[in-house]
């Protein structure tokens, strides 16, 4: 099997189909510091970590790998995305973390933060229950993918995945080395059942039915040594499984398609 | 990077608690732990590892994470702790390979990593410290040993017999009679089963050893055993260990945990240890399917506890005649690993 050809549109000629899941999943937000809450779609640079732990890439090595032109990723939540606050006491003085204790002027409020620089803190993280994904993938990295493959195949792993903090140990099945996936275009909406990247005007209402919307980091690029984000995406889902997004292909920047009994959309 | 020198492995790890708060909510009223929709409880695996941390101690290794001067202290002095030859930012320059002798005395790093990041001081020399200590260690060493926070089995319940404690010395000097309203929140029982993976190739980052993966073999065991000692922890108690040794890295079956269950004949609810069976079927179904791969399981287990498989019930200590593969019993007391010896 040769390496997924990714077409102009980002439509990949073929890709892997995986699930990942956990007890447990934290994907923490940026700007959050003493309350650390969860993006509750993992977001795309989590999946490109998570593969690249598989494989057995080091730290910010792999991001040119699942860059926006050379991968195709497509997020379908398969579980209910709840969360539970789980509060955690550690030692503390980490400098980022130290804020101040009050802010405003006199005239407003008085907001109190936490100590961070105190020798425990307790950091609150805002914990997915049971979460589980399955990530439709193609890069055209042949290297990369081979082994990734391989991995998949085989149920091995270099480092063993989780879903966002190291202790959230992860459960990874192959549901297909060589997903076809079928263009689903046109005017008329469609259900899909993949996060939807954009924005919720393209979003056809349907009774009982919850759609949320996230902004999270898509694609990264190494910088000296550290990383920056180079894109984020909005993203459209619905919390529960088994409903999802209404929405004409047409309407969207992305493209849509069914991978086994999945509608999904690659970015 | 150095290739370990062990394969990958993985545990299961069962423990109980009775009439007890095995891991409080710091940010409600110190109350068990629980999910709030399935009502399962939950024990973090912060938790888990401060008893692991605490057996350390008590057995003579040196730990990172811990009280000094009976206080919670900030990480420039746990460090200064580990490195006592060190007192100002001078010192640094003098120990040789600081990281690698760091880690030789900080056992519990070397399984569970650290974040080693320090703030800025007004104070000149206190400042040029905490920067040389920045300057000597990454930001973080990941731990090559994991734990999932656990879920409990059954739905627990909280038991209200405790709510009304009253301490019978006075509060304060000032005060006639003893404070009331003391939160003391328990569950009646609830049965927790910890999932564990020890990741070789992490390993080489904190230089974990073949012999502290092994020690956690009655390390996990004692810790349970010895370390809940407050009041509102004892009445926990470690139930089954249980190790898998893969035959080489990178493989792992996981989602142990998630294999067992509670049988039909346990009680509902559950009160103690003797109204639990656990069956076991598809976790000894799977491990045998694994057979290829396994090197050898390594395992401890309580006879109270009782598993059940294929209908027949036995007790824990018995699993290893229940797998058709290669076990062997730990005698966790015979083979404890002491510095001190």
């Amino acid at each position: 099997m040769t390496t997924p050809n990714i077409d102009d549109k980002g439509l990949p000629e073929h890709c892997l189909s995986l699930r990942v899941a956990s007890d447990w999943g934290h994907f923490r937000r940026v700007g959050r510091t003493a309350t650390k809450q969860t993006y509750r779609m993992i977001p795309r640079t989590t999946v490109a970590g998570l593969l690249a732990a598989i494989v057995g890439e080091p730290r910010d090595s792999y991001y040119e790998t699942f860059g926006e032109d050379v991968s195709a990723i497509a997020i379908t939540p398969e579980s209910e995305l709840r969360t539970i606050n789980m509060p955690m006491t550690s030692v503390g003085t980490d400098p980022s973390e130290a804020t101040t204790q009050t802010a405003g002027s006199r005239r407003s409020q008085l907001v109190r933060y936490q100590d961070t620089r105190a020798p425990r803190q307790i950091h609150v993280y805002e914990t997915l229950v049971d979460p589980v994904y399955r990530l439709d993938v193609a890069v055209e990295d042949e290297e990369f993918y081979t082994q990734l493959r391989r991995h998949l195949k085989n149920g091995t792993s270099h480092y063993p995945p989780s879903l966002g903090l190291s202790e959230h140990l992860a459960r990874v099945e192959l549901l297909n080395s060589s997903s076809e996936p079928t263009p689903v275009t046109g005017d008329e909406p469609v259900i899909i059942d993949a996060a939807v990247p954009g924005t919720l005007k393209n979003v056809v209402p349907q009774a009982g039915v919850e759609c949320v919307t996230e902004r999270s980091a898509a694609v990264m690029e190494g910088i000296g040594g550290g990383r920056r984000t180079t894109r984020f995406d909005d993203l459209v889902f619905t919390p529960t499984p088994d409903t999802g997004v209404k929405v004409a292909p047409s309407a969207l920047d992305w493209p849509v398609a069914s991978v086994g009994d999945k509608t999904v959309v690659f970015r | 990077m150095s290739s370990p020198d062990f394969p990958r492995s993985e545990m299961l790890f069962v423990t109980d608690a009775q009439d007890c708060n095995p891991n409080g909510n710091p940010l409600a009223e110190d109350r068990p732990r629980r999910d709030p929709e399935t009502g399962q409880g939950i024990v973090t695996d912060v938790r888990l590892k401060r008893y692991l941390r605490d057996q350390l101690l008590d057995d003579g290794y040196g730990v990172y994470v811990k009280k000094v001067d009976g206080e919670s202290q900030g990480r420039k002095t746990l460090t200064l702790d580990i490195l006592d030859e060190i007192s100002e930012a001078s010192d640094i320059e003098e120990v040789e390979d600081i990281g690698k002798k760091f880690l030789s005395r900080a056992t519990d790093v070397r399984y569970f990593g650290a974040a080693l990041t320090f703030e800025s001081s007004d104070d000149d020399d206190d400042d040029k410290l905490q920067n040389a200590l920045q300057g000597a260690f990454p930001n973080q060493y990941q731990g090559p040993v994991q734990f999932l926070p656990a879920k409990s089995l059954n739905k627990v319940e909280e038991n209200q017999d405790y709510d009304s404690l009253t301490s019978v010395i006075a509060t304060d000097d000032e005060n006639r009679q003893g404070g009331f309203g003391l939160d003391d929140h328990r569950i009646v029982y609830g049965i927790f089963p910890f999932y564990g993976l020890v990741d070789e190739n992490a390993a080489a980052d904190t230089n974990l050893t073949k012999d502290d993966v092994e020690r956690l073999d009655t390390l996990c065991w004692r810790a349970l055993k010895n370390q809940p000692t407050s009041r509102s922890k004892l009445g926990q108690t470690p139930r089954l260990y249980l190790r898998v040794v893969y035959e080489e890295g990178k493989y792992h079956t996981g989602n142990l945990h998630n294999m067992i269950d509670l049988a039909d004949e346990s009680s509902d609810p559950l009160r103690s240890i003797d109204d639990v069976v656990v069956t076991v079927d598809s976790l000894c179904d799977r491990l045998e399917t694994e057979k290829e791969r396994i090197d050898k399981i390594r395992f401890v287990g309580d006879s109270r506890f009782t598993l059940s498989r294929g209908g027949e019930t036995f007790g824990a200590d018995e699993i290893g005649e229940k797998l058709h593969l290669n076990t062997e019993q730990i005698n966790v007391y015979k083979e404890r690993d002491l510095a001190d010896e």
